[in-house]
């Protein structure tokens, strides 16, 4: 975890090639270490060539010839320009052009309020501990939701494949379940560790559901290799009876929700 | 930075010349800048010249603690994002209404474009990008567009937005991880 944790802190600047020797050493072994990190950062690099196919056409040299023409045209007269002195006067002539008293009450309302408020907030961010201790919080909250979410969608195709499979006429050796179990165990282990963190957090509803999947590894994971019949019976009521890809399917609408998916803006 | 400050010290005596000498410096840069902010050449064109007139009329109360170009580059993203609040029509629109660089040629909206495959294929990744970088936040993209498409080490973004690094690289961070997720059927093509 820890080394997830630093290894996103090292993350742009790795991108941008601007790691010193020893952390670029620290990085690359890590990568290769992590198949988790390993495959983000390879994303991030896919993304960011992509982006290097930008092309945006720049205007040819005949167009600058013009443009200060052009924008001389826009100037103010210098004369016209604002002094410090000038704008101060023209702002006070503006606003007492008016009668100002009610707005001047509300305002001042508002201002009160948002003093405060802003006050508050200055005060929390000028503090370097906190700026830092709130950068870090959220490099390891974006660290666990993308583990929760990996786990959740890894352990949903396994428990997909085994309700879809027709144990009368299927072949049970499509299911490859030596494979399921080994990621099953997987699973289990970084079950553990997310249930450790949500425990921490207080997240009641989605550390029911990591539950509940860590429940099913398990069935799976225990699942008899020589006899798997029965095993895979157990396991396909236990995600019947306890709704689990329904229960799945609700949180991957709220991670959408979460995310501006359903925003009437888009 | 002598230079800079004598430059400076010229426009507010009145002298024309000398805000000529500035824009001929920074017009590129602040074009560049506004055009990979909006994607637009109309945007990029309207957003520099308000820039140096904004210059032009606040020279005075620049105070010369940061460079000249990082003042200019402020000025021009936060003009960037006033333009877009102003525009009543999402940015993706806005795209499509656009005239569009093919790369070999420009043509615009209605006219069916003879573009060989190739063209073809790199004006449909333009498009992808762009839709990419409309995904980002205004602060985000400032940043992106600032490290990425700039080459601004992060101090200078920083500078230029007037934020800590830490905040910087949380952003760049933010902005990578939601490209990646626009742009994740390019993976599979690198």
């Amino acid at each position: 975890m820890n080394g997830c944790y630093k290894f996103r802190k090292l993350f742009t600047d790795a991108l941008y090639n601007e790691l010193d020797p020893a952390a670029r050493e620290w990085f690359e072994e890590h990568r290769n270490s992590c198949s988790l990190c390993a495959e983000e950062f390879k994303k991030a690099t896919a993304a960011l060539a992509a982006m290097d196919e930008r092309t945006l056409r720049e205007p040819d040299e005949s167009y600058w010839e013009s443009y200060w023409d052009k924008l001389e045209s826009r100037l103010p007269e210098a004369h016209d320009a604002p002094s410090i002195w000038g704008s101060s006067i023209q702002r006070l002539r503006h606003a007492i052009s008016f009668n100002p008293r009610p707005l001047i009450n509300v305002a001042a309302g508002i201002a009160l309020i948002a003093v405060g408020v802003l006050a508050g907030r200055i005060s929390m961010l000028s503090d370097p501990v906190l700026v830092q201790e709130s950068a870090a919080d959220y490099f390891q909250q974006e660290i666990l939701a993308d583990r929760i979410d990996n786990y959740i969608d890894r352990t949903k195709i396994i428990l997909s494949s085994i309700s879809n499979i027709d144990l009368a006429t299927d072949d049970l050796f499509i299911l490859d379940l030596p494979g399921q179990r080994r990621v099953s165990r997987d699973l289990i282990e970084e079950a553990k560790y997310i249930r450790e963190e949500l425990a921490a957090k207080d997240k009641d509803n989605l550390l029911d559901l990591v539950l509940d999947l860590q429940m099913a590894l398990l069935w799976i994971g225990n699942i008899d290799q020589e006899n798997p019949m029965n095993g895979l019976l157990l396991v396909r009521s236990g995600i019947e009876q306890n709704d689990l890809l329904m229960k799945i399917t609700f949180n991957e609408l709220e991670r959408m929700s979460q995310r501006g998916a359903f925003s009437i803006n888009q | 930075m002598a230079d800079e400050r004598e430059l400076i010290e010229s426009i507010r005596s009145g002298e024309k010349q000398s805000f000529r000498k500035l824009v001929e410096r920074y017009q590129k840069d602040v074009y560049r800048l506004a055009l990979n902010m909006t994607g637009s050449h109309h945007d990029a064109e309207d957003i520099s010249q308000d820039v140096f007139i904004k210059a032009y009329r606040s020279v005075h109360s620049f105070r010369g603690d940061s460079k000249l170009g990082t003042w200019l580059y402020r000025v021009t993203i936060n003009t960037c994002i006033d333009k877009r609040k102003k525009k009543s029509v999402s940015a993706l629109e806005f795209h499509e209404s656009e005239c569009m660089d093919t790369g070999a040629e420009f043509y615009c909206r209605g006219n069916i474009p003879r573009a060989p495959d190739a063209v073809y294929e790199k004006n449909e990744i333009n498009r992808h990008v762009e839709r990419a970088i409309t995904a980002l936040s205004p602060r985000e993209r400032s940043v992106f567009v600032l490290r990425h498409y700039h080459n601004m080490q992060v101090r200078e973004v920083a500078d230029v937005l007037v934020v800590s690094t830490g905040t910087v690289k949380s952003l760049l961070y933010r902005a990578v991880r939601k490209l990646q997720k626009e742009l994740a059927f390019y993976e599979k093509e690198i």
